[in-house]
């Protein structure tokens, strides 16, 4: 049984990102809820399939408008100003990433990047009280399925 | 004339010292003393960043007696990035000093200024 294509478009999230080059060593992950610890807590990527709409799109077919979230969270040492945009720029690249012409085309489930969103750029009760940067990059994809 | 109220607080403080202390190490920079430290309110939260990730956070506080809080005479003041590192049994915990809520990092905890009263949130157990 295949998976239900949220699933299947954030494993592919997942495995695009784990192909990526960035300025940190990343290890992404799919997780339906993704829950962590201060102790434990290093630099994780949890990919999560967040939400969809579907719109009809000419008489055979729907538009599905999929939500993936990728968290971006960061264990900010002394330097927390340093830390703190090591994060940002790891944000920045995971956006560039899925904009890049190559990336922004999911082979499957065909899917293509069409919406980023970034909120919290940061959030700053993390960054004050946990000493953790925490960041959601929101991508919306695309889908156009027959209805069958 | 001493102020009987305060007087009372200092010999108080003392007694929950001796029996309610554990040793610790609190760490500013590369300043580290040894320090007896009084757990006092923990509680457990999840800091959530909107339905996505949730983050399930260790809070505990600390007294710790003002006195006792100095490195060759010069006070220390705790502040958001110290840490206190607590052996406890076989466990090496480690707390890092942080703001909580609406509370600062730390704060005197009685009208007199004998106590710190730290806020942290366990960031490390070996």
């Amino acid at each position: 049984m295949a998976d239900a294509v949220d699933i299947a478009l954030a494993d592919a999230v997942v495995a695009s990102l784990a192909g990526g080059t960035f300025s940190e060593a990343i290890s992404p992950a799919r997780a339906f809820i993704p829950k962590y610890t201060l102790k434990s807590q290093t630099l994780d990527v949890p990919v999560v399939p967040a939400a969809k709409i579907i719109a009809g799109a000419g008489r055979g077919g729907s538009q599905y408008d999929y939500a993936v979230d990728v968290g971006v969270l960061k264990k900010l040492g002394t330097d927390k100003d340093a830390d703190g945009k090591i994060g940002m720029k790891l944000v920045e690249e995971i956006i560039d990433h899925f904009l890049i012409a190559a990336n922004r085309t999911i082979a499957s489930p065909h899917a293509v990047a069409v919406s980023f969103e970034n909120s919290p750029i940061f959030d700053p009760i993390h960054f004050d009280e946990l000493s953790q940067f925490t960041s959601v990059v929101r991508i919306g994809f695309r889908v156009f399925r027959n209805n069958g | 004339m001493t102020n009987m109220l305060q007087a009372g607080a200092e010999w108080l403080s003392d007694v929950t010292k001796e029996h309610a202390g554990n040793p610790v190490s609190y760490a500013q920079g590369a300043t580290v003393v040894p320090v007896a430290a009084v757990p006092a309110r923990t509680s457990r939260t999840e800091n959530d960043v909107g339905d996505v990730i949730h983050v399930d956070v260790e809070r505990r506080d600390f007294l710790i007696k003002v006195d006792d809080l100095q490195s060759g005479g010069t006070p220390i003041v705790p502040a958001a990035g110290d840490t206190i590192t607590w052996v406890r049994g076989a466990s090496t915990l480690t707390f890092e000093v942080l703001a909580d809520g609406e509370e600062p990092p730390a704060r005197e905890s009685d009208p007199f200024g004998v106590w710190w009263r730290v806020h942290t949130k366990l960031k490390g157990q070996a």
